[in-house]
Parts: structure tokens; C-alpha cells; sequence
């Protein structure tokens, strides 16, 4: 018994010094640990001036919560001081949450009737689930009153209009290319692809060189990485047309561009073009294989710029291009935006679009570029220099058009079992064949349960 | 002659559990040697493609102490010693109770409710999720310590009864008559005597149980919001990005939390090898 | 002061834990039975549809069935390495040696790290081209042996489990540590003085003494190992094509994925009555015994 107090003094005492040297917040200007933003200093420590409050008259006291991801938490909490000084009848409470908790979160707070103000939210089925739902509020109106579409890029409104409604606040317009290591391409003589023969080309060079071309992942938490691919082989064989109906289940996806781009795959996949293992590789270690030069290309968003900065890289050995799969070269891109509570008060509705406006406005942003994920559907909003690739890409995408990244475009049981269907054509367990037949049927298992 | 070989032969016998002991120690480090280099290996000595055994030119302490700072950990590591210093010794005198009435009161049909007991470890507890945060959003329990509390005991009942109920079987009920001619009460009997020599089953319910309640995670997501309340579990995610995970930030943050844990483990060890005391000698 | 001890006060001592734990645990078990007869996707109405879900688990569902295989091979796997292991190691900890406490929490320090950087590290040692393990091998001049591990649907699953026993020994040895404290030294020396070796003292004497240890243990591992969902999920997903996909795992596929509340639940009632009928049968076996 006697140890047993000298213990619990002990840990009593641990817990009193980490209260001491613990602190509650930290100092001004840090940042998150795996926050997206550059690790560069943030330019002005103060918060804009004066930010034009919402429209309607802000004098009756209301309390609103958000639910966002952590890697979110350094750039808002830097700001939410001001915010509540700017609008002290507005009690804000922010709660965080790392991806898939948040994921978890959101259909628990669905499920029992319990979701906050304002939520972050991706677009495509994973959004629609709450729209579909009847859970979010439907901005349709309210941007048309309020020319949201001279407040957004018109890329960024249509991206988070769900099931036809205008579904969030849009704040992140993401597209996936290929990045690439710059000077191992420069060493065999290779440039930039703009037709698929010229890509099949560079993986053969690559390969003849000792070369691992392609970086990509499996399964831990999904095969949308090996996706990424896979769906621009789809994009190139079946066309614009075909794909974009083949994601809206109308047309059969057991078909001959669909066999052929899973021959594709298999092709590449038996002349050794990935990485060992890729199977069930790591998606987050992919891209940083290129970092150390064991492969040379990977299919990335553009948040993959701010990654190689934050990861102390010379940014002058990478590049980026769309991958050349014919047509404009539809890039694959999705959107992210707050989602509002279907049953906001109109003082509530106020208070989130007061906040936002803040969290998002021009003014916020120009004054700490470092906290954002670009580009921004924001009209107004310049990109802080050092984003080289990711101007490459916004200027790309202008010319391309795009698609709905496919892992949002179809409902999470068929993608499940497109995870399945790439493993087995991946180690051969399939043929190209079985794989388009067994995606469709998860297709009509899909429609035939809902 | 055969003296000296017996002893030679126990030595030899030593020499070579005590080598194969080493060997094995050896292996069984290799993934915690892996976890310590990422967490003082910089991102630039991460990414530079070394070996997961070189080791970087400089040890980069820094992920520790941004780990603390800017991680918060220190706040996170205080919440969840208060949560684990008021959870499990709470826990342990609940389920000791419950244990005793099981073993040594007359309760009909003891074996059934024990197995009532255990039914909820089997439950996965994502699946109770829903059902809690409806209740507790009505009863506003969201975002407080009680709540996590009584979510908490509730699920820990089931193996701290079974383990009490184990060590409580192999006590032998002599004692108890003893001390019932002695004039002794039913909670003098349990906390004077039984609990005592449950000492080894005490300290091991404890480890586990703060173990258990320092790294639970699902309940804690989903009852706790606030970023200042959260425990170690629930606040090391913080450092899970949305595309790219710091894992030195990570393994050094990892490393710093389980301190309170060896602390824990490190000074209630010793009474796994006490043995029974004097009390149950004849 | 006889009285006392009949009366039904006695079932006061129950009461907190019962309390309790019916409301947060109980309460939970039949809200996810009942919901296991319904159709649900969280938002909008509740559809019964009987024992469908039941139905077309084992009667259409190649991935259930694939998981539940698993599943009860990641089982029998825990309760003859994982157990055994950590039988040998409390065995050798009991004996006085120096440094013994230093090696017994080195043993058992694994079970402390939170299942993401186990993941991470051993992920790391499976890596086929920069991991130790395939780096030894070609270093061994093995390099025809190496291997894609957890990306190879034969092994992977077995892989995941050698990550697992590594983590996974400290508990059920503490458990035996302190098991063994109830076996009186005295009855091993006398048992040595009439000749029995060390080995059938062993079957004969200790793991009779340890019965209720052995109780404690088998009950946890096997509800462990049916459970298991946390080491899967960060070190293959479930994947490469469902060969490392447990019942937890799927379950959480099915209501926190697809938002098939319902089939979740039933994948989760399957899972309870399994564990019963391992647990119960065997405890009253024990009981018989007594």
C-alpha cells in the first residue's frame, strides 16, 4: 500500500509539472505538425483589418460549432481570436479531428442527429451522402442572391454542387497530374509526354535504364492511389463521353475499353514499371520515394508541392505534367468546401457565412498565404510564389477541363470492390476480362440495393 | 567430481538461456530501433532514402521538443493521467466488489451473471458508438470527463471482474471462515484480507487498466471534441496530416506519452513476483 | 451478524458494476441486435427486413465469408503461438535470474505503443525493397527468398499476425506472471523431491494450479483475436484483395463505409455468438471441474 501512494505522489506530481511546462496554447506563429503550408515563417503576425461583417445585422447572440480536420488547427487557431474580437456577440466553438475520425464523426453526428454548424466536407459521394440525406443546407438560392459566381470560380461552385444542390462553401479546388523527378528525366534525355505513346515511352526508357517508374500504393486504407492511374487509363480509353457515364452507372462497365485499360494495367504492371510491393504500399510514403530518387514519377494532387517544401526538398528537381490521355487531357480533380446544417437559424446561417467570409477572405488569405490549401475557388486570392507546380497545374486545368476524381464519382461499395479487382489484376489473380465483369457486378449489386 | 559437474552443468544451463534470452532481446528490438531512429532523424535525413538503421549525421532532438510545444502533448498527457488516475482505481474498487460477491458471497446463479460480465467484451465497440452519443447528446455528457468516465468503467468491467474473479477463486475460503468467527464484516473481509493478498492481481489490473485507458481511442473520438480535453490517443491523430504523416514527429511524440505508462508498469512489477503473503501459509 | 451474510444486500456489492455497465455495454448490444433485422443507412427510416441481412451474409457474401476464415484462422494462430509464447516467457521471468525485471518490461513494452506506429514500423521492415528483412536476406545472399510480404495474399495475412504477436505477448505474460504467483513454491520442491521432472510438474502440478489463469487468458485472447481490427487496418486495410479482412474490419466496412447499419450489426451479432460459443462452453467446463 505504501508503494502505491509513493507512486500515485509520484504521478500526481508528473502531472502537476506537465501542467507547469505543458502550456495550453502555443506561441503565436507555429505551426501545426503536419500542416500543409510551407515551413516558411508566416509574413504578418496580425490578422487583416477590418473584414466587412455579413450582411445581415449581427446583433442578437449566437453560438455556432465547426467540425474540421487537424491539420487545420495552427491556421485557424491563428485567426479565431480575431474573428471572436471582430464579432463578439458570435461564440465559436472548433472542434478537430484528423480524416478518417472526422469521416467517423460526421456519420456518427448524421447518424444520431448531432452535427455541428458548419462542417469541412470533400465533394463527391462522400459529400453527397449528406445531401442525398437531406442534412446540409442548399446554397442554390442563396449564391444566386449573393453572385457567389463573381465570388468563385465557376470550377470551384460546380465541384461542390452535389445531387444539383449547391451543397457547400467551396474552399479547395484539387486536380491530380503526374510529378516527376526533373533531372532524372533530363539525365536520359526524356521531356514532358503529350500523347500516351510518348508516356509509354518514357516508362520503357526508365525500365531499360534500371529505373522504378511509377511510385504508387495499395491497400492500407484504399487503392485510390493505384486509382489515380487506373482512371486516367479509363479517361483515354474510353473517352470522355464513356467515362463520365460510365460514373454516372448508366453505361456498362463491362466493356472493351474498360478490358483493355485493365490489360493496360497488367501489362505494365508484369514489365516491372512500379515500385516492389506496391500492392500494399504505404500512400502517403509513395510520393517521398521520389524524394530519394528510387522512382521518378507519381500520380498527386498539387498538395504534393507543399509537401516536398515542408519535407526540406529542392523543388528544383521536380516538375509536373496532366497526363497526356488524349482528348484536352482531362485532369482528375475534386473539391472541398464547409458543408452548413440543414437546420440553421438564420442568425446560425448568418454567423457560419460571417466566419467563413472571414476564415477565406481575401484579406485573411493575402495575410497568411502559409495556412492555405491551393488554389482556393476564391476569386482574388493570388498563390504565394514558391507554388511553381501548382500554377503549372491551375494554368493546365484552364485548358483541360476535368473530371470527377473517381473515388468520389462512384459509391464507396463499388470503389471497395475496385480496390478488390486492382490487387487481383495487380498480382494476376484476374484477367482483364473477369475485372470489367466483376466491377460491373458491383455496380448492379450497388443499384440493385438502393 | 559429480558435484562439480552438476554445478557446471547449471551454469552451462544458465549461460545458455541467458545468451538465448540476449539473442532474442536482440530481434525483438529491431521495430522499436526502427520507431526511436524516425523520431530523431530530420525530414531531410528521412526522405534522403538511408537506411532505416543509419544513423543521421545529426540527432534531431527537435522532434521531441516540437512534439511537446507545438504538438501540445503536455496538455494531452495531463488530461489523460486525470482521466486514468480517477478511471482505474474507481474501476478496480467496482469490479473487487462486484468480483467478491461473485466468489465468496451467496449469489444465485454467480456463474451466470459472470458470464453476463464478459458479454460485453465481446462487443466491438464502434458499434456502440451511436447508441452513446444519442444518449449522452440528450443528457449532455459530450465533451465531459464524466461521460468518458462512466463510457469508460462501463466497458472495463467485463475484464477486470474476470481477472479478479480468477485470483479471487484461488484464494482459499478458510480464510474467510476464519475471519467470519473473527467478527468480521463483508467489506472489512474484503478490503482487510482479500484485497491484500490480491495484491499481484491488484497491480496487474491496474497496468493493464491504465495501459487500456491511456490509449483507448474510438469512445474517447467521439465523446471528447474540445482539442484542450483531449487525452494522448485522440490528440497524437493531431499529427496524422491529410496527405503526408510527420512520423518522426510522430514516433517522438509516441515515445514521450508512453513514459507515464513504464512508470506505472515499472513500479507495480514487482508484485507479480512477491508471491502470496504470510497470511496464506497454513 | 450471520444475517448479514445472507441477505440480500450481498447483490449490493453487483450493483455499480451492473448498473453501469448494463446501461453503456447491454444497452449497446441490443440496440446493435435489434438493429441487425433492419435495413438503415443512419439518416432515414429504419426498413425490417427479418433475418435477411443474416441470409445474405452467408448465403451471397464471398467477402463475409473470406473474413470470417480469417478471422478464425488470426484466432486459432493467437491461442497456440501468442499464448504459448507468452507461457514460456512468464515461465522464465518467474525464475530468479539477474536482470530479470529489466527483460520482463522489455517484453512486455511493445504492448504499450499505440497500434499507428506499430504499423508504421513494421510496414517499414516488410518494405520489399528498403525493408531489414529483404535487405538481410540479399545481404545473406538469400535474395531469391524475398518476398513482397504484405503485399503477397498468401502470407499477408500471417505477416500482419507476426506484427501482432510482437505487440500482443506483454499482456497475456503479465497474466501469467501473476498466475503463477499462486502456485506455492513449496508444492514444486515437494513434487521435486519425489522425483518429477520439470516437465511433467509442469503438466501436472503448475498448469492445474493456473486453471483460473489459463480462464482469464484464454477468454481474452479469443476475444482479442475475434476483434482484432486496429493492427489489420493500419498495416493492409483489409487488402491485397481481402486476404487480410477480418469480421471487425469488414463490420466497420459495411456501417462506417457503405453506411449498412444494419448489415454491420449483424456482422457484429455474428462475431458475439461465435465468442459465446468458444467462451461459455468452456468456462462452464471449468466450473464442472471445480
Amino acid at each position: 500500500m505504501k508503494k502505491r501512494m509513493i507512486l500515485l505522489t509520484i504521478l500526481v506530481v508528473l502531472s502537476m509539472v506537465l501542467t507547469a511546462c505543458g502550456g495550453d496554447s502555443p506561441p503565436a506563429g507555429d505551426e501545426a505538425p503536419a500542416a500543409e503550408a510551407p515551413a516558411e515563417e508566416a509574413p504578418a503576425e496580425e490578422a487583416p483589418a477590418e473584414e466587412a461583417p455579413a450582411e445581415e445585422a449581427m446583433d442578437e447572440n449566437v453560438s455556432i460549432t465547426v467540425w474540421t480536420l487537424s491539420s487545420r488547427t495552427a491556421g485557424l487557431e491563428e485567426i479565431i481570436d480575431d474573428f471572436r474580437a471582430a464579432y463578439p456577440n458570435i461564440t465559436i466553438d472548433v472542434a478537430y479531428a484528423d480524416g478518417s475520425t472526422h469521416q467517423n464523426n460526421l456519420l456518427v453526428g448524421a447518424a444520431t442527429d448531432t452535427l455541428p454548424t458548419l462542417w469541412f466536407n470533400w465533394g463527391g459521394t462522400l459529400g453527397g451522402y449528406y445531401t442525398e440525406n437531406d442534412l446540409v443546407y442548399d446554397f442554390t438560392d442563396y449564391a444566386a442572391a449573393n453572385n457567389w459566381d463573381q465570388k468563385f470560380d465557376k470550377a470551384g461552385l460546380d465541384i461542390m454542387t452535389l445531387n444539383g444542390v449547391m451543397s457547400a462553401y467551396p474552399t479547395s479546388l484539387s486536380m491530380v497530374a503526374v510529378f516527376y523527378r526533373a533531372d532524372i528525366f533530363e539525365k536520359y534525355g526524356l521531356s514532358e509526354p503529350t500523347t500516351f505513346d510518348e508516356f509509354e515511352t518514357i516508362l520503357e526508357t526508365l525500365k531499360e535504364n534500371g529505373e522504378c517508374p511509377i511510385t504508387t500504393a495499395g491497400s492500407p486504407n484504399g487503392g485510390f492511389h493505384l486509382m489515380r492511374l487506373m482512371e486516367q487509363l479509363w479517361e483515354h480509353y474510353a473517352g470522355p463521353e464513356l467515362h463520365d457515364s460510365l460514373n454516372n452507372m448508366e453505361a456498362s462497365w463491362d466493356n472493351e475499353a474498360i478490358v483493355q485499360a485493365f490489360a493496360k494495367f497488367q501489362e505494365w504492371v508484369d514489365k516491372g514499371y512500379f515500385n516492389e510491393g506496391f500492392v500494399t504500399a504505404d500512400p502517403d510514403v509513395a510520393p517521398t520515394k521520389l524524394y530519394s530518387g528510387e522512382c521518378v514519377m507519381v500520380f498527386e494532387g498539387q498538395w504534393a508541392e507543399t509537401n516536398l517544401i515542408n519535407a526540406e526538398q529542392d523543388p528544383s528537381l521536380f516538375g509536373v505534367f496532366p497526363f497526356p490521355n488524349g482528348g484536352t487531357n482531362r485532369m482528375s480533380a475534386f473539391g472541398e468546401g464547409y458543408q452548413f446544417n440543414a437546420n440553421v437559424t438564420d442568425a446560425e446561417l448568418a454567423a457560419g457565412l460571417a466566419f467563413m467570409d472571414y476564415y477565406y477572405g481575401v484579406d485573411t488569405v493575402t495575410a497568411l498565404p502559409t495556412n492555405y490549401k491551393y488554389p482556393m475557388p476564391v476569386q482574388g486570392v493570388s498563390m504565394p510564389a514558391e507554388f511553381v507546380l501548382t500554377a503549372e497545374m491551375v494554368e493546365a486545368v484552364g485548358e483541360s477541363g476535368t473530371f470527377t476524381i473517381n473515388d468520389q464519382a462512384l459509391p464507396k461499395e463499388v470503389i471497395q470492390a475496385l480496390f478488390a479487382i486492382q490487387d487481383n489484376l495487380a498480382l494476376g489473380l484476374m484477367t482483364p476480362e473477369e475485372g470489367a465483369a466483376a466491377l460491373q457486378e458491383a455496380v448492379d449489386l450497388y443499384l440493385a440495393n438502393n | 567430481m559429480n558435484k562439480m559437474n552438476l554445478r557446471h552443468k547449471k551454469i552451462l544451463k544458465n549461460a545458455f538461456i541467458y545468451i538465448g534470452l540476449l539473442v532474442l532481446a536482440a530481434i525483438w528490438f529491431i521495430p522499436i530501433l526502427n520507431i526511436f531512429l524516425t523520431s530523431i532523424k530530420s525530414k531531410a535525413d528521412y526522405f534522403s532514402g538511408m537506411g532505416i538503421f543509419d544513423l543521421p549525421d545529426k540527432i534531431h532532438w527537435q522532434n521531441y521538443i516540437d512534439a511537446w510545444v507545438i504538438g501540445r502533448l503536455g496538455m494531452y498527457m495531463k488530461n489523460g493521467l486525470f482521466v486514468a488516475l480517477i478511471k482505474v482505481p474507481l474501476g478496480i474498487f467496482i469490479e473487487a466488489m462486484a468480483a467478491f460477491a461473485l466468489t465468496r458471497l451467496p449469489i444465485k446463479k454467480s456463474m451466470l451473471i459472470f458470464i453476463y460480465f464478459i458479454i460485453g467484451m465481446m462487443l466491438p465497440a464502434q458499434l456502440a458508438l451511436i447508441p452513446i452519443t444519442i444518449v449522452y447528446s440528450k443528457l449532455h455528457l459530450i465533451n465531459t470527463y464524466v461521460g468518458l468516465f462512466y463510457a469508460y468503467i462501463g466497458f472495463g468491467t467485463g475484464f477486470g471482474i474476470l481477472l479478479l474473479r480468477g485470483y479471487f477463486k484461488t484464494i482459499p475460503l478458510e480464510l474467510d471462515d476464519a475471519a467470519k468467527i473473527d467478527g468480521c464484516g463483508r467489506f472489512q473481509l474484503l478490503f482487510r484480507i482479500i484485497l491484500p493478498i490480491a495484491k499481484p492481481a491488484i497491480a496487474t489490473l491496474f497496468i493493464m487498466d491504465f495501459l487500456g485507458t491511456w490509449n483507448e481511442f474510438i469512445l474517447a473520438s467521439v465523446i471528447i471534441n474540445d482539442n484542450k480535453m483531449k487525452t494522448v490517443s485522440t490528440g497524437l491523430m493531431n499529427f496524422v496530416g491529410e496527405n503526408f504523416t510527420d512520423t518522426g514527429l510522430l514516433s517522438a511524440g509516441v515515445f514521450i506519452s508512453i513514459i507515464p505508462v513504464l512508470i506505472v508498469f515499472l513500479i507495480f512489477q514487482r508484485y507479480f513476483v512477491e508471491g502470496l503473503s504470510g497470511a496464506v501459509k497454513g | 451478524m450471520k444475517k448479514k451474510w445472507n441477505s440480500i444486500s450481498n447483490y449490493l456489492f453487483l450493483l455499480p458494476a451492473f448498473l453501469i455497465y448494463t446501461s453503456v455495454v447491454i444497452g449497446p448490444t441490443i440496440y446493435t441486435a435489434f438493429l441487425s433485422l433492419f435495413k438503415w443507412n443512419g439518416v432515414g427510416p429504419k426498413v425490417f427486413v427479418g433475418l435477411n441481412n443474416y441470409i445474405n451474409l452467408f448465403s451471397k457474401d464471398k467477402v463475409f465469408w473470406l473474413s470470417l476464415k480469417n478471422n478464425l484462422i488470426w484466432v486459432v494462430l493467437t491461442l497456440v503461438i501468442i499464448m504459448a509464447l507468452a507461457l514460456a516467457f512468464a515461465l522464465l521471468f518467474n525464475r530468479d535470474f539477474i536482470g530479470r525485471a529489466f527483460f520482463r518490461s522489455y517484453f512486455y513494452f511493445p504492448y504499450t505503443l499505440s497500434f499507428i506506429l506499430i504499423a508504421i514500423a513494421w510496414r517499414k521492415l516488410y518494405d520489399p525493397s528498403i525493408g531489414i528483412l529483404n535487405e538481410s536476406l540479399r545481404a545473406l545472399n538469400l535474395g531469391d527468398y524475398t518476398s513482397t510480404y504484405t503485399a503477397n495474399p498468401k502470407i499477408a495475412l500471417y505477416c500482419v499476425f507476426a506484427a501482432a504477436a510482437w505487440q500482443g505477448i506483454g499482456q497475456p505474460m503479465i497474466l501469467f506472471l501473476t498466475g503463477l504467483q499462486t502456485v506455492p513454491q513449496e508444492v514444486l520442491e515437494a513434487a521435486k523431491i519425489d522425483g518429477a521432472g520439470p516437465i511433467s510438474a509442469f503438466f501436472l502440478i503448475t498448469v492445474p494450479l493456473m486453471k483460473e489463469t489459463f480462464i482469464i487468458v484464454i477468454a481474452t485472447l479469443t476475444i482479442i483475436s475475434m476483434k482484432v481490427y486496429d493492427i489489420i487496418l493500419g498495416m493492409t486495410g483489409g487488402g491485397p484483395a481481402n486476404t487480410t479482412q477480418t469480421l471487425a474490419t469488414y463490420m466497420r466496412s459495411q456501417s462506417f463505409l457503405y453506411t449498412h447499419y444494419g448489415i454491420g450489426s449483424a456482422i457484429a451479432v455474428v462475431m458475439l455468438l461465435i465468442m459465446l460459443l468458444i467462451i461459455v462452453p468452456y468456462m462452464i467446463f471449468s466450473a464442472r471441474t471445480d
